[in-house]
């Protein structure tokens, strides 16, 4: 496996063999514990000094099913802290393809200065000027270079929103329909791409350079078992080919927990126009898709695509979290306007989440009516054009709430909470307050556990514990280049024992099952000692005042944990 | 005792002639269970079905109300 280094200063390029010291870690681990290491932690994240680092996980470039996520961390803007977004698509398994560890990108170019890094069947890169993709959106962007560059080519890329810095700023990648509509979304990671003058990311999937499996024997067949694993699943073989996320907004609404009008209500009298199965029949009747398989080698296919009622492209892939941010935060139980949004904000390069939520803040404070189905499209026109106020919306809903002066922001560290109220589902409030990330849906997410009756959702037995295994779980899986819902089943019988094969027939290793928490474990503390460097302390780990006094119907309780019982959440 | 009850997820598929505009109504003793439920609609703990009535989720062992409206859908996980 090779660094490519990049410097935007000098704009010179290195390739290096990988240090030893980084063998064995992948994606999330790799970016967290190199920022730790490299950045530093009270440097501008927008200024030279900052690394955006691009880490594929550890079974990118094999032939492992679901294994194109790559990692994209830095020192984020928006929570001042950590941050590591990943995305699937097809640039994870690109990169591993070509052998590549890492592109660390340094330095910053003069104001104005736009380049495009354009990866070879080598393994080798180039900078190439931008000037003529300057303030392009992502669609037509990608469109233009795969024009230009080859069609076959992964691209990574921002969108005015990361060229202008906002922190609502995400990386967009193109899925296997070459469609740049799949995000590293969170943390404003676009807004440091943009800081860089790196608008677009350009790699060859058709490498030959990945490092050769160990045992290839052993790996092929823990692949197949894990495979038949996953198949037999019913949450991975047949609800999310069927319904997607959004399955979950029937469960979620049903337990009195789908935050809507900015987090006064729980449970969306609109929610069966929005839920999964509505959206399952629209796309049908419209002939769009279901079951679509949104990234390379996947198995699962929870992905979709959305067409208009004349049956024209709007969207891919719609998600729960997009369903809930533009849905029940802002009263609009429509999913053309949901699916619209969804467009805009890969075409402009924004988190869905942190962006609905900053409307839904706007329109809890009077600037417009929650349900008003023109206002979240004339934001983001605003947010396009860069205007006063769009700046103020491209910067998530903390600062759409100082704007308004109102405190009832659902975000900690700046970044918006995702689909599930702290108060209706506590242990994921506890997930929220304390992940390294701030509030975050992918850090350590409880929700099967309700489902499941491992533990009951408004009680306090349990939540702790589980959070703080969740968020050490989901650091471990953050660094395998696999997506989340196939780590999943990794809670079946036997599961841990193969994947734990299939660790070590990659990578020649002698891991053992307790090796996989250990570097989970590893990862947030040094998440965690990067961000005490940053400034961040325990008053950062707290969710907004409002879920501890405003009690949230029909259960008509607040979030119960003591800022001790927070504290003591990261207690290895 | 008389609930209505709603399938969601591939439940209304797996279980024909389930009409999911309308629900089923259905008519069971007296202090039947949420388990009970599930074993007279047949649908197996392979399927992983959550219950859910009133805004809660019920433990298999829980007691059904009468004239409830009663929601049966597929454990998921977040991502
Ligand atoms: S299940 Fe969905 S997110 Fe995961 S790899 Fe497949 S399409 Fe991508």
């Amino acid at each position: 496996m090779n660094f490519i280094r990049v410097n935007m200063n000098t704009k010179t390029i290195k390739v290096e063999a990988m240090p030893d010291e980084y063998k064995g870690i992948g994606g999330r681990g790799l970016t967290s514990i190199m920022i730790n290491k490299e950045v530093p932690a009270s440097c501008d994240s927008l200024g030279p000094d900052n690394k955006l680092i691009f880490a594929t996980g550890m079974f990118c470039g094999t032939n492992m099913f679901n294994s194109s996520r790559v990692s994209i961390g830095a020192k984020s803007p928006l929570t001042g802290g950590i941050k590591e977004a990943n995305v699937g698509g097809t640039s994870g398994g690109a990169l591993g393809k070509l052998g590549i560890g890492a592109i660390i990108v340094d330095g910053k170019p003069k104001a104005g200065d736009l380049s495009i890094l354009k990866l070879d069947l080598e393994g080798n890169a180039e900078l190439i000027d931008a000037s003529e993709y300057k303030g392009m959106r992502t669609y037509a962007l990608v469109e233009k270079l795969h024009a230009k560059y080859g069609d076959k080519n992964a691209v990574l890329c921002i969108g005015p929103a990361g060229e202008y810095m906002m922190k609502s700023a995400s990386i967009q990648g193109s899925d296997t329909d070459k469609r740049p509509c799949r995000a590293a979304a969170r943390g404003g990671i676009g807004a440091v791409m943009g800081s860089k003058g790196l608008k677009a990311v350009i790699i060859p999937q058709n490498g030959k350079k990945a490092d050769p499996l160990v045992d290839k024997e052993t790996f092929n067949e823990a692949t197949k078992a894990f495979a038949a694993l996953v198949k037999a699943n019913p949450f991975e073989g047949e609800l999310l080919p069927a319904f997607g996320t959004p399955a979950l907004v029937a469960p979620v609404n049903l337990m009195g927990a789908f935050p809507c009008y900015n987090a006064t209500k729980s449970e969306f009298e609109g929610w069966q126009k929005i839920s999964g199965e509505a959206l399952a029949n629209t796309i049908k009747e419209r002939g769009g898709q279901t079951g679509h398989v949104g990234c390379s080698q996947c198995i699962i296919r929870c992905s979709n695509v959305f067409n208009d009622k004349n049956g024209k492209y709007v969207s891919s892939s719609i998600e729960y979290e997009t369903v809930w941010a533009m849905g029940g935060m802002c009263g609009i139980d429509d999913l053309d306007v949901i699916a619209r949004m969804d467009f805009l904000c890969d075409d402009i390069g924004l988190d869905t989440m942190n962006t609905g939520v900053a409307i839904a803040v706007a329109m809890d404070s009077g600037y417009r009516k929650f349900g008003d189905k023109n206002a979240p499209i004339e934001i983001m026109d605003e947010i396009a054009k860069g205007t006063e106020m769009g700046r103020i919306f491209g910067d998530g809903p903390s600062a759409v709430g100082k704007h308004f002066n109102n405190p009832r922001v659902a975000a900690v560290k700046n970044q918006s909470i995702a689909a599930y109220d702290p108060r209706g589902m506590i242990g994921n409030g506890v997930t929220f307050a304390t992940s390294t990330m701030g509030a975050d849906h992918t850090a350590g997410n409880m929700v099967a556990m309700y489902l499941g009756h491992i533990l009951d959702p408004l009680k306090k037995e349990g939540q702790l514990e589980n959070s703080r295994e969740n968020q050490i779980f989901c650091a471990m899986a953050d660094s395998m280049g696999l997506c989340l819902f196939a780590m999943y089943s990794i809670a079946a019988p036997d599961a841990k024992e193969m994947f734990i094969r299939l660790i070590n027939a990659r990578l020649g290793t002698s891991w053992k099952v307790e090796d996989l928490r250990n570097l989970g474990v590893r990862i947030l503390k040094a998440e965690k000692e990067f961000n005490k460097k940053a400034g961040l302390t325990a008053k950062d780990d707290r969710l907004p005042e409002f879920f501890m006094k405003e009690p949230l119907p029909p259960h008509n309780v607040v979030f119960p944990f003591t800022d001790a019982e927070l504290d003591g959440v990261h207690n290895f | 005792m008389k609930v209505r009850v709603q399938l969601f997820g591939v439940l209304g598929r797996k279980l024909p002639p389930y009409s999911s505009a309308e629900g089923v109504e259905i008519v069971m003793p007296d202090g039947s269970t949420a388990g009970d439920l599930l074993e007279f609609l047949k649908i197996p703990d392979a399927w992983a079905p959550a219950i859910a009535m009133h805004s809660r989720l019920l433990r298999p062992e829980d007691m059904l109300t009468d004239g409830a409206d009663i929601r049966i859908f597929q454990s998921v996980h977040g991502g």
